[in-house]
């Protein structure tokens, strides 16, 4: 029985990791490649072979870092986890169907993800492309993870292209939810983990954006399952989670814009819980961080490297100066008042801001310092959002707002979920604690 | 093999507080869901779009280069970059957010010079009335394909 209670969390981990990490891996190669010379047609198969044999070494790995690693012994009824994880397979399930029925059918899936996947299927860009003005408007400086492997499915042989490539976001949020359970039954118990990924997969926002083919839900799993990772990390103190948060935060780099920041942010907040940590030699510390560091680099290397080396053009906002800040630091409030308003749509998030709202309020002394690192890497997460928008060059502003805010807090809510169960296991734990300490001279008092 | 830690402290009340804070999320989220499936999706509604771009992919060469004049002028030069690459797409408006909806009121003499100024041989007009006695290659719903003459 042991041995299946940790064989399905093991099982759903490596098929999450495995999509997550291998999806990144194939198209970083097949970018790499095509960056050293090799024709965007040519790259595809070396690529993938590269990403299966990582994906290979890497399960092994993980096996090996997992076995004799203690599991919480289940905490419920098994009929919680079937309903957890059903409700989880139905909406990946609805969100392939839409998919599929509508493939790419957001804006930005074919104005920019997908348009750069046709490039990339026709032989590769243009010369000139990301230095173009005429197509500035694909946003010629966003990283290439998502077009690339959708580049690969455009290729198949008499398939629809565009309606294989629109399966990838709902792919990505199957991979995040298997991520989720399988993260979560290490520690809270495999009931609470799958009532926590039926959860998240009923945000309303999530399997609609994976159906829409924007790179939203993609970044979500990337920055969401490095969140989580590195909950397991502060909790568990493995250095396989520690290494795995650091690759996630590198796919997260790779796969949009905003996922540079969200990865620093990530590897700040790590490097913050090593240094307030003083259970362990300063070396190993050392050690750890500088993995976790070269991991995070390793997958969005050649895309740094190229944007470092090309300069692509970009647009939407303008020069990151403090001078440009302080002329438009007007704005934060109305920012801010945009942000609570988009956080109270029900018809996006259904009730989890106002839920993480209560209980946060609720629990808020009694938070865990790994809950105060998660609520402090949300603040982080959206704070950045936020000055975003004060470098808005649009006319108006406002409009920039209402047309990306949906999509920005898509990318928060494995976190906002994360935090949300953190917080109310602790308040359970507290009200446990207290209610031994009353019962105890009670019993006393009767024997 | 593993090793199976203790339950901790508080589970029972743990699992119920997730069942709750599960349905306070999966309940309105359902409710929300249901009308989101019911919204027939964007882009199926330009399907008459996308099918006067199918027919000027095949009436052009993939080296083609092709001026968009449409209404509404940034949604018709995006799709056509979309769906014609690898042909040049040149537009006739700025993208900007201002101009993004706002229809160009160009004249056939304009629009030859532009033209001519992009190197583009084809014009490619959708939803604007825009008069010319120059050849039409190709005419699906509200689109036209017209040879510029060089």
């Amino acid at each position: 029985v042991r041995g299946s209670v940790q064989g399905t969390w093991a099982s759903a981990e490596v098929v999450g990791l495995g999509w997550a990490l291998g999806l990144a891996l194939f198209t970083s190669g097949f970018f790499a490649l095509y960056l050293g010379g090799v024709a965007s047609g040519d790259a595809v198969a070396p690529a993938l072979v590269l990403a299966l044999a990582g994906v290979a070494v890497g399960a092994r790995a993980l096996r090996t870092a997992r076995r004799g690693e203690p599991s919480v012994k289940d905490s419920g009824p098994g009929a919680l986890i079937t309903v957890g994880l059903g409700m989880a397979a139905v909406q990946v399930a609805l969100a392939a169907l839409a998919a599929v029925r509508s493939p790419l059918a957001a804006f930005d899936a074919w104005s920019v993800w997908a348009f750069k996947a046709r490039m990339f299927a026709f032989g590769g860009p243009r010369p000139g492309y990301f230095r173009d003005p005429v197509t500035l408007h694909t946003h010629p400086d966003y990283p290439l993870n998502l077009p690339l492997a959708e580049a690969a499915l455009f290729r198949v042989p008499s398939a629809p292209g565009a309606t294989l490539a629109g399966l990838l976001g709902p792919a990505c949020l199957a991979a995040l939810l298997l991520l989720f359970f399988a993260g979560l039954a290490r520690l809270y118990g495999r009931p609470v983990a799958a009532l926590a990924t039926g959860a998240l997969s009923f945000v309303p926002a999530l399997p609609l954006q994976a159906a829409g083919g924007n790179a939203d839900v993609p970044l979500a799993m990337y920055a969401g399952a490095s969140a989580l990772y590195l909950l397991l990390w502060w909790r568990r103190g493995r250095p396989a989670d520690a290494m795995l948060m650091g690759l996630l935060a590198g796919g997260a780099a790779w796969t949009k814009k905003e996922g540079l920041p969200v990865a620093l942010l990530l590897l700040l907040a790590f490097a913050a819980g090593e240094i307030l940590r003083r259970d362990t030699w300063l070396r190993a510390r050392a050690w750890t961080t500088l993995m976790v560091i070269l991991g995070a680099v390793a997958l969005p290397l050649p895309w740094l490297l190229f944007t470092h080396l090309v300069h692509p053009l970009g647009r939407d906002f303008l020069p990151l100066t403090p001078a440009e800040f302080v002329a438009h630091a007007g704005r934060l409030p109305h920012i801010a008042t945009f942000f609570a308003l988009q956080m109270l749509a029900f018809k996006n998030w259904s009730l989890l801001w106002v839920a993480l709202a209560g209980t946060l309020l609720l629990a808020a002394r009694r938070l865990t310092p790994s809950g105060r690192g998660l609520l402090l890497l949300l603040l982080g997460q959206l704070g950045s959002y936020m000055v975003a928008f004060v470098f808005s060059d649009w006319q108006p502003y406002t409009a920039h707002l209402q047309t990306s805010l949906d999509r920005l807090l898509v990318q928060t809510v494995p976190l906002a979920l994360l935090l949300l169960v953190e917080a109310t296991s602790t308040l359970t734990a507290e009200r446990a604690m207290t209610t031994e300490r009353v019962s105890t001279p009670a019993r006393g008092i009767a024997a | 093999m593993g090793v199976v830690m203790a339950r901790p402290a508080g589970w029972r009340s743990s699992v119920l507080l997730m069942v709750f804070v599960t349905a306070l999320i999966a309940v309105p989220g359902a409710m929300a869901e249901s009308r989101n499936l019911a919204t027939p999706a964007g882009p199926d509604a330009l399907a008459v779009l996308d099918h006067f771009l199918g027919s000027v992919r095949a009436a052009t060469p993939p080296t083609a280069r092709l001026l968009v004049a449409g209404n509404p002028p940034a949604f018709a030069f995006y799709r056509a970059t979309y769906l014609l690459y690898p042909r040049r797409v040149y537009n006739t408006t700025s993208t900007d957010y201002a101009q993004a909806m706002v229809a160009p009121n160009l004249t056939w003499r304009d629009l030859e010079r532009r033209a001519r100024h992009d190197g583009a041989r084809d014009l490619l007009l959708w939803s604007l009335p825009v008069t010319t006695r120059a050849r039409v290659l190709v005419r699906v719903g509200a689109g036209r394909l017209v040879e510029v003459n060089p």
